[in-house]
């Protein structure tokens, strides 16, 4: 369960904002498309380890949102800017790509000019932010 | 505000182990694969638990040097992943798992990200943490040594002029920075007075040049049968630090 430890970065986040000082009520995260993270599971995950670090450490967050974001990509050497809807990843790369999201570039190339020299505009993968 | 999440369960990680030790030379081709490949098999058969990361994302070699089938594994899940068991005492992870051995052109931030996700991720259990790192001051070795400012770098040299001069490029830099460097391993050198002479200071081990290193490749057996005389000053001092 992979999601477990992206869960717990997130809490370990938390915790360190939090004794530092730092005034966060929410936390946002946002799944990028490319990583496929699993939405249910790592909301359990979180709601677990948003719970222990409360009744252990005494600290804690009034709760958290998840949202999603499109994967889009642009060629670095003829420009070309495209989303998965354009460029489905096949069953046998994904969890390859669910654990280190850059290996797409291992599997996948511009669909217009064939290059592997490309950037994950945005959708990579989880990013946090707390308010 | 936005903050890099992994980081903070990077850096428990990283603490988790008694000592880091990235292997690298400021040029390719020296043996660095080796020496990581030889220090890691050697501790873990003295009883010292290993984790060894091959940290060369855009080129990973090293599971070619332990005899590990790369397209035939794909670490195990257990609230992240789990580092592949090559032999008691041996945990390993690499990029490899995962782009199976195709080519993987990443940039600068591109391999940052992929770097601290696979240290976010893996569930180490050893001692000791061995890197083995691209050539160069690349992305990969930069990144972790500010993760990790109390890793000890052993460089890997050989003793012709060029690399000599590399060497005290890669020497001054971690000085500069305030990192430790375990020692330098002297590699396919005729006669390691050279990089005495080249460093001013005696190298912690010694290779000579092996004819057939060819064969050693995924035959862990022979890699430790011959390079065991040669590291025996590194794996000593690995052994008196983890103390």
């Amino acid at each position: 369960m992979h999601e477990w430890a992206l869960a717990e970065a997130v809490v370990k986040t938390v915790e360190e904002l939090l004794s530092s000082g730092v005034q966060a009520r929410y936390v946002e995260v946002v799944l990028g498309e490319l990583q496929s993270v699993d939405e249910e599971v790592f909301k359990l995950a979180l709601e677990e380890l948003l719970s222990s670090l409360r009744a252990e450490k005494g600290v804690g967050v009034e709760g958290f949102r998840v949202t999603r974001e499109k994967a889009v990509f642009q060629c670095r050497v003829c420009g070309h800017r495209w989303s998965l809807d354009e460029w489905e990843l096949a069953d046998e790369f994904r969890e390859a790509v669910h654990f280190v999201p850059e290996v797409v570039h291992s599997y996948y190339s511009c669909p217009r000019c064939g290059s592997r020299d490309f950037e994950v505009v945005q959708g990579r993968g989880v990013r946090v932010r707390v308010v | 505000m936005e903050l890099d999440f992994r980081l903070p369960l990077v850096l428990e990680r990283l603490r988790s182990f008694r000592l880091v030790v990235p292997v690298a030379s400021p040029k390719g081709g020296v043996g660095k694969t080796t020496v990581a490949s030889g220090i890691s098999l050697l501790l873990a058969r003295r009883g010292v638990p290993v984790s060894l990361l091959d940290a060369d994302f855009t080129n990973p070699t090293t599971h070619v040097m332990l005899g590990v089938d790369a397209s035939q594994v794909l670490p195990e899940e257990d609230k992240g992943v789990l580092p592949v068991r090559v032999e008691p005492g041996l945990e390993f992870m690499s990029p490899a798992f995962y782009s199976k051995d195709k080519p993987l052109p990443l940039r600068g931030r591109e391999l940052v990200d992929a770097l601290r996700e696979l240290l976010a991720v893996t569930r180490w259990s050893g001692r000791v943490l061995v890197v083995d790192t691209p050539p160069g001051l690349s992305d990969s070795l930069l990144e972790l040594l500010r993760l990790e400012r109390r890793s000890k770098v052993l460089v890997v040299s050989t003793c012709d002029k060029m690399s000599l001069l590399s060497t005290r490029r890669i020497l001054e830099f971690l000085r500069q920075e305030g990192v430790e460097a375990l020692g330098v391993v002297a590699n396919m050198c005729s006669s390691c007075g050279k990089l005495k002479e080249g460093l001013g200071s005696e190298p912690l081990g010694c290779l000579p040049f092996i004819e057939d290193l060819q064969a050693l490749e995924g035959d862990r057996e022979a890699l430790a049968r011959t390079l065991s005389p040669g590291l025996s000053g590194v794996l000593e001092k690995i052994i008196t630090l983890l103390q």
